[in-house]
């Protein structure tokens, strides 16, 4: 249940920020992204049409509720995950569903060019999901180094 | 044999989660010398899915095929997974 600390090695890391639309969390985290070449210029544009299309919140067990925004692999120049946690709750739609909606309070972007490759990654997120007490900490964590403790 | 079709919107990312689940899931329950997996994205699947005996999606798909389509996302989390999975293997027997 490890994630591999390169994923995050940009350090597009961001806590408990003030932000009121979604369109907004994209905006910052493609900001970010694209100032370390994560990502190129049409990433933003396809990362907002990707979630309206195919939603990506997640309500998890214990009823926090994260989101997974990704899009297409042409987007993307290098493997990398981003995340922001949010101070008040934005509404993402359930993944799968036309009507659920998710009160997202950590967003976790996934930036990638190959996901076959990084099935490992992909399930070890998910188990991570599943673990409510390590959730709660992550979403509590204030720094960089406590955060890459926790999910490595 | 049967073909099971997992599907999301990029056809790289939830989906591929859900086929290493299914893996697992195929091969414990002694089913995966029956079952072929498939991957795509739902836009280029959606006007042949009656190509497939079972369906699974991660993503919305358009109302007139959503009887055909079973939902996987409780595979990715587990909240309600075995439902999905007795689901599929009534499919798949059937």
């Amino acid at each position: 249940m490890k994630l591999d600390r390169k994923l995050f090695s940009k350090e597009v890391i961001l806590f408990h920020q003030d932000i009121a639309t979604q369109d907004e969390i994209f905006e910052k985290l493609n900001e970010n992204l694209l100032a370390k070449g994560v990502v190129n210029d049409g990433f933003l544009a396809a990362i907002k049409k990707r979630e309206k299309n195919f939603p990506t919140g997640l309500k998890l067990e214990s009823g926090f509720g994260v989101a997974i925004p990704h899009t297409d692999p042409e987007f993307v120049n290098e493997d990398q995950i981003g995340f922001i946690s949010l101070n008040k709750p934005i509404q993402f739609r359930q993944m799968g569903s036309d009507t659920e909606v998710v009160e997202a309070k950590m967003i976790f972007i996934l930036c990638l060019k190959e996901a076959h490759k990084q099935l490992d990654m992909l399930q070890n997120l998910m188990t991570l999901f599943g673990d409510d007490a390590k959730i709660e900490k992550l979403y509590a964590c204030k720094s960089i180094e406590e955060f890459l403790n926790l999910i490595s | 044999m049967k073909k099971l079709m997992v599907m999301c919107g990029s056809g790289v990312a939830t989906s591929t989660v859900v086929m290493g689940k299914l893996k697992s899931w195929l091969a414990d329950q002694g089913l995966d010398k029956k079952v072929t997996l498939y991957q795509s994205k739902v836009a280029e699947e959606v006007n042949h899915l009656d190509d497939y005996d079972v369906v699974v999606s991660t993503t919305l798909v358009p109302d007139n095929v959503k009887d055909k389509v079973i939902n996987g996302v409780p595979l990715l989390t587990g909240v309600g997974a075995n439902k999905v999975y007795d689901k599929i293997k009534e499919e798949i027997e059937a």
